[in-house]
């Protein structure tokens, strides 16, 4: 399950994505790492810098890293708004053509349709369904 | 799927109604995706549909005598003035069917048109191309959907069975067009909050609800919306709070 939590340190304010695992297990959960919020634009102020926190402490948590929206290359399919995939169609490996519905997004309880921008193979699935996506991010990459 | 795979042979019919364009299909997949094609004003109309859908990718039962309808209409570029676009359209069923006879139909949070507690029509809007928005309607009329499907019996109404006789569907086709248009234009030019406190009429009443939070139940008492479009929802702990559209997953009426 993905929550999305809005934690306040030291008056600043961050919003952290956290997956709470449905079944965790020792084993198959990797050590409780943090989602850390990006950090805050540089402030003049001097004094410590708050510490980003992920969670309360009670949730045993595992970090779901938001993937990165740093550079996108060419074949990068981004998410048009944030809202909840509901569908994921596309497969790696799978060869799609311009136009081919990849996965589908609810918002605001509507949907939106994502194609494929190019003909290609694909050679990631960064969507799940169930998660919450936001604007920007990579969806599915195509080769 | 291939939106183009989509594309059905050319329409029976092509008329104007009502400010729109409307296309005629004996049979498609899905009228929504027919009208992926299609631009704002115009609208799609089939028989039957193979693959009617509701919202989780449900399927909907589509055979002959129901309304299946799906209209085109502009949403612009500023997604937050359109968040409550499922609402609207739900108003304006709503007030359609009031212009056939029928005044007992309430709208179930986010866009089920109900009539007690069962499920006369459905509301799914999809976007397949930015700036443009799908409105897809099913209403049973003199369709049989639980001879497709037994549990539909206990769970689904139909128009025939409320209004007599029930009105074809040219004439229904027209006046859910018809108020479509009156409330894109409502929209277009005066807002959301114009036409939130006409919405909050539509709901039969406050009623106790579970909501699911993203896996997280809540349980209250269900009293609309506000002029953002949020859930409203009251309970006995933490008193009145609003919800955004896209926390709330579901809504399940008590």
């Amino acid at each position: 399950m993905i929550k999305r939590l809005r934690v306040t340190v030291d008056g600043s304010t961050y919003d952290v994505t956290v997956e709470v695992p449905e079944e965790a297990t020792p084993t198959d959960a990797p050590a409780p790492a943090i989602s850390a919020p990006p950090p805050p634009p540089p402030v003049a102020a001097a004094g410590p810098a708050p510490q980003p926190v992920a969670a309360p402490k009670a949730a045993p948590t595992t970090a779901t890293p938001t993937p990165a929206s740093g550079p996108t290359g060419p074949g990068d399919v981004l998410c048009p708004l944030s809202g909840r995939v509901t569908a994921v169609l596309a497969q790696v490996g799978q060869d799609v053509k311009e136009g081919d519905h990849l996965v589908t997004l609810e918002a605001m309880k509507m949907n939106t349709f994502v194609f494929a921008p190019r003909g290609g193979k694909v050679t990631a699935v960064l969507a799940t369904v169930g998660a919450v996506v936001e604007e920007k991010q990579v969806l599915v990459k195509i080769g | 799927m291939s939106l183009s795979a989509s594309q059905p042979a050319a329409a029976l019919r092509r008329s104007h109604v009502a400010g729109w364009e409307l296309l005629e299909f004996e049979v498609v997949d899905s009228t929504n995706f027919v009208a992926a094609q299609l631009g704002a004003w115009q609208a799609v109309r089939a028989d039957t549909q193979t693959a009617g859908r509701g919202r989780f990718q449900r399927s909907w039962v589509s055979d002959a005598g129901g309304l299946w309808l799906s209209a085109v209409v502009p949403t612009g570029v500023d997604r937050s003035r359109w968040q409550a676009l499922p609402l609207v359209a739900g108003l304006a069923v709503i007030q359609s069917l009031k212009g056939i006879g029928l005044t007992s139909a309430r709208l179930r949070w986010p866009n089920d048109i109900m009539v007690n507690e069962r499920k006369l029509a459905g509301l799914l809007v999809d976007t397949f191309k930015p700036q443009l928005a799908v409105i897809g309607l099913g209403v049973n009329v003199t369709n049989q959907p639980a001879a497709q499907d037994p549990a539909l019996k206990a769970t689904s109404a139909r128009l025939a069975d409320l209004v007599s006789p029930p009105p074809s569907l040219a004439t229904l086709t027209q006046a859910i067009l018809d108020s479509l248009k009156s409330a894109m234009d409502v929209m277009a030019h005066a807002g959301f909050s114009a036409l939130q406190p006409r919405i909050n009429e539509l709901w039969g009443g406050s009623r106790p609800v579970t909501i699911d939070l993203d896996g997280v139940q809540r349980s209250g008492l269900f009293t609309g919306i506000d002029e953002a479009g949020r859930l409203l929802m009251r309970d006995d702990i933490l008193g009145a709070a609003a919800f955004e559209p896209h926390q709330v997953r579901l809504l399940r009426e008590l």
